[in-house]
């Protein structure tokens, strides 16, 4: 019985995975076979329910909803990747310097700094700047201030982690051993950081395509390259819902419904490995 | 000590499935306990005396299963055979009532959320129908009789020392007069006077409740000076069991020799010799006698067959081919 | 000796000089997040005196070129914007000092405060009551599903909740008002009172706009608390005196209440007032989807329509929630948790 709960822990994983290949599988292929310019309107007939020629439908737009949902997936994945770097990079150099550090002033000024952007409202502030540089920003520029705004929680967390491990008998152990600091680190603490670093990127693509996506829906970001996002807002300013459009936003949000998913299964199977090796 | 039999095992085997592979920790082990005797439980980490402990008090759950065998308590009226209970019939018929478990790392079995009076209402109020005031007035006194200061009944266990929590699980142990009371390595992790008070204290309290004690550790010290009898394990099988002044003067397993050998004595300088090798894997025990590959005085017999359990005399048992008669 | 008990209520004295540490730490992080929140909005590139400018003429009479330019210099006077950028920030810190935050560019000559003091109530209304709702519910959802996490019904429900929490609210927010408006058809109320009693004539006008909002957030905050709690509680089950607890024969319900349960309790206390502090950020995105009238709904049009003095009054309300949130629960928490508060025994 434990040995079939143990394979179940881990399928649910492997299927996530496969899941999330196929998906970008997907974004990648079906664009490439179907090169209409995505940002192109009324290039199919409108407001088509699904058929044989257009699977998913098209858009009052006048787009193929089975060829939107393909950008639309690349263009959330690789928003919510390119963010996700970003932000990890950020909250990791801040974050561990401030939890290695045994310059009490330096520690004080980076706790300082981390706090002060953990409590800043940051969904009115993105909001804000979004709409002010609503033009300029590009899917990098999007990424980009979502990481420089919303970086503050993930730093507080590696910086606790941090601080833990200073403190573990392994780290007095090296200490004492004659390690540097710099071979303390790698040597200690590399598992925990490669660790922490792998969960703290999976959980981050999660957290910045839902705050794109947000930003999207209030019509903020550059609506002409697709989003889930921009799908969403698009159907709301064109009333798909009372109109009867559902294949409009029923495909993309199940697509994206289940790429979130497999991306949380992954990180939780992934937490629960590294705490059972810990252990 | 007298010659009522509490406990009774009857080749028991019992051990953990995990993965493929099935541990062996508890194999075919028989055993008598004597009511208000103490028994110590001697052996290295890892012989099994946990386990053997988890089997006779009948917290069995998967991975841990018993194969083969019985355990039988014998209370003054009835008799539970152990191994047929269903852990909910345990908890409402035997356990804390006829049998006590005192867990290793005593230190952290206490809630850090509850105040030391709630542990003991709370047991009272399951297992009996006073009321809450009734109870704790029971517990004030209680505690009072164990010489604990009554400051200690509304603290939070992070206020205790550690051998002031210890002496609140035994304490709890013995709230309802158990028969038996198995207490798991219930000194390692305190410093060596907090160990001898609080063993001295268990003992004076164990000579006026006059319950069975069986004290597992790896220290033989400690069995030494306190217990009645000793039964030697390794590797999951007891070896020999013996009054304790006779293993310390006369040692007839060639374990127990070593065990005993090992221990320094006043006055006798010479070097202390340990033994070579380790214990053998539980999942793949070597054939025959368990010791043999470490055993100075290993025969060709010992390398095939197990050797049974031989009656030396009255309460003196060993498991060992040098002492068959051929 | 090592049998001594360490009855210290006085982690006391200690105490009090961390507290003036945070609290001043407290000062500093507000100053900052006000500093950042007010360079954000002076990074606007548009003129909002301008804007409003335009509005006046648009709406009002023809007026000549002087009276163009009398206007535009009192708009200019009135909202400090003639003034350098550091003299404005200057302002703009003694404002928050006295909280009274200005003119509202928008609803202009209405100040900033007078329209937070009116919409405030109702986001406080939503906000603490779906806060308060999910956190009860979803904290014992997720103690009990982590006691019993092994039975297939809890396992399958986990499974739900895992596809539900990663999800951005935005999507169910919208999904709530597509199946209940345009399917079920259950129309929300559309009254709005402005003049707000303590009375059932109150509330249920607030509740009627209110239920479906609320229920958004209940839903995803019930799986957020419930899967956070259902963690805590594995963990908690593995603690060495939740074995002891079962091996003494005690009942599962015991276990639940007084070892597992207080234990997760504890710590979901202190995410509890965080969350608390969160109410006035948290409504922007709620509100502007249900068209609910509460502080969400002001910030995001003033932030459309580049008004600072109102924007900066929210976000100066939602600063301090937070931090002065954060800050009482740390000084509340040793009070709750025995494990803080009395130091060790050795």
């Amino acid at each position: 019985m434990e040995e079939v709960n143990n394979m179940v822990k881990y399928l649910d994983m492997k299927i996530s995975i496969a899941i999330i290949i196929a998906l970008i599988l997907y974004s990648i292929v079906v664009p490439f076979t179907k090169p209409y310019d995505p940002r192109a309107w009324n290039v199919v007939p409108r407001d088509q329910p699904p058929s044989l020629q257009y699977p998913f439908g098209t858009t009052s737009t006048g787009q193929d909803v089975f060829l939107l949902t393909a950008w639309a997936l690349r263009n959330t994945l690789l928003l919510g990747t390119i963010a996700s770097i970003m932000l990890v990079l950020i909250s990791f150099t801040i974050g561990s310097i401030a939890g290695a550090t045994r310059n009490a002033l330096l520690r004080a000024i980076l706790t300082y700094l981390i706090d002060s952007f953990c409590i800043i409202p940051f969904l009115p502030i993105l909001i804000m700047v979004a709409s002010l540089w609503r033009e300029r920003l590009g899917i990098i520029g999007t990424a980009l201030i979502i990481a420089v705004l919303g970086w503050g929680g993930q730093s507080r967390n590696i910086r606790s982690v941090i601080m833990g491990l200073r403190e573990r008998t392994f780290t007095y152990t090296a200490t004492f051993s004659g390690y540097s600091l710099f071979k303390t680190i790698y040597k200690s603490y590399l598992p925990y950081i490669v660790q922490w670093l792998s969960v703290a990127f999976i959980f981050g693509i999660i957290f910045c395509t839902g705050l794109e996506t947000t930003l999207s829906v209030f019509g903020i970001t550059s609506l002409e390259n697709p989003t889930i996002g921009t799908i969403i807002f698009w159907t709301r300013e064109y009333q798909a819902y009372l109109r009867g459009l559902w294949w409009w936003y029923t495909f993309p949000l199940i697509f994206f419904i289940i790429l979130l998913a497999s991306l949380y299964i992954i990180v939780r199977r992934l937490v629960s490995i590294f705490i059972i090796r810990e252990v | 000590m007298s010659n009522e039999t509490v406990l009774i095992l009857n080749n028991v085997k019992a051990g953990y499935a995990i993965k493929r592979k099935f541990i062996d920790a508890v194999s075919s082990v028989s055993l008598e306990l004597f009511h208000g005797e103490i028994f110590g439980l001697a052996g290295e980490s890892g012989c099994g005396k946990s386990t053997l402990l988890r089997v006779i008090y009948g917290f069995v759950e998967p991975p841990l299963q018993i194969m083969e065998g019985s355990i039988i308590l014998k209370t003054k009226n009835e008799k539970f055979e152990i191994n047929k209970l269903s852990i909910e019939e345990l908890k409402k018929r035997v356990w804390w009532r006829y049998i006590t478990w005192i867990l290793q790392g005593a230190m952290n079995v206490l809630n850090p959320t509850m105040r030391i009076q709630d542990h003991f209402i709370e047991m009272m109020m399951l297992y009996s129908n006073v009321d809450r005031k009734e109870a704790y007035k029971f517990i004030l006194e209680y505690l009072k009789s164990l010489g604990l200061p009554k400051e200690v009944a509304s603290a939070y266990p992070t206020q205790l020392s550690g051998g002031m929590k210890q002496r609140i699980v035994i304490a709890l142990a013995l709230l309802f007069n158990p028969l038996v009371v198995l207490a798991d390595e219930p000194t390692s992790a305190l410093d060596v006077v907090t160990q001898r008070v609080l063993l001295e204290h268990l003992l004076s309290v164990q000579k006026e409740k006059r319950f069975t004690l069986v004290l597992v550790s790896h220290d033989m010290d400690i069995h030494g000076v306190f217990t009645d009898r000793i039964g030697v394990m390794y590797a999951g099988k007891i070896v020999e069991i013996a009054p304790t002044k006779e293993l310390f003067s006369e040692p007839m397993h060639p374990y127990s020799k070593a065990l005993i050998e090992s221990l320094p004595r006043v006055g006798d300088k010479t070097i202390r010799k340990g033994l070579t090798g380790s214990p053998p894997d539980l999942s793949n025990p070597p054939p025959g006698c368990r010791f043999h590959p470490r055993c100075p005085y290993a025969m060709d017999i010992c390398r095939k067959e197990e050797p049974p359990q031989i009656t030396i005399d009255k309460n003196r048992y060993v498991s060992c081919w040098l002492y068959t008669k051929r | 000796m090592s049998l001594k008990i360490n009855f210290s209520k006085s982690s006391l004295m200690p105490l009090m000089h961390n507290i003036i540490e945070r609290i001043i730490l407290m000062l500093f992080t507000i100053w900052t997040g006000l500093t950042i929140a007010f360079l954000v909005t002076r990074l606007s590139p548009r003129n909002p005196a301008e804007q409003l400018l335009s509005r006046i003429i648009a709406a009002g009479t023809f007026m000549r070129p002087e009276e163009i330019e009398a206007m535009r210099s009192t708009i200019m006077e009135l909202f400090g914007f003639d003034k350098p950028l550091w003299e404005q920030y200057i302002y703009f810190l003694k404002s928050v000092l006295s909280f009274r935050f200005g003119p509202s560019l928008l609803n202009f000559p209405v100040s900033a405060n007078d329209i937070i003091a009116v919409y405030m109530p109702w986001t406080i209304f939503l906000m603490l009551m779906s806060t308060i709702i999910s956190w009860v519910i979803g904290v014992v959802v997720g103690i009990f599903m982590g006691i019993w996490d092994k039975k297939k019904g809890i396992r399958v429900v986990e499974y739900m909740f895992i596809v539900v929490f990663p999800l951005p609210y935005v999507v169910l927010a919208l999904a709530f008002l597509i199946i209940f408006v345009g399917i079920l058809r259950i129309y929300v109320g559309v009254a709005y009172i402005t003049h707000l009693t303590f009375s059932l004539e109150t509330f249920l006008a607030m509740l009627s706009r209110a239920w479906l909002p609320a229920f958004s957030i209940i839903v995803l905050s019930i799986v957020n608390w419930a899967m956070g709690s259902l963690a805590l509680a594995r963990t908690a089950k593995k603690e060495p005196y939740v074995f002891y607890g079962v091996i003494r024969g005690l009942p599962t319900t015991a276990l639940l209440k007084r070892y597992v349960g207080k234990n997760v309790l504890i710590l979901q206390i202190t995410a509890l007032a965080l969350s608390l502090g969160n109410i006035f950020g948290g409504a922007l995105v709620t509100e502007y989807i249900f068209n609910y009238p509460g502080l969400g709904t002001v910030l995001y049009n003033s932030i459309v329509s580049n008004d600072f003095n109102t924007m900066l009054g929210i976000a100066t309300y939602s600063i301090l929630g937070v931090t002065i949130a954060s800050v009482l629960i740390d000084m509340i928490y040793p009070f709750i948790d025995p494990r803080v508060r009395y130091g060790g025994g050795e």
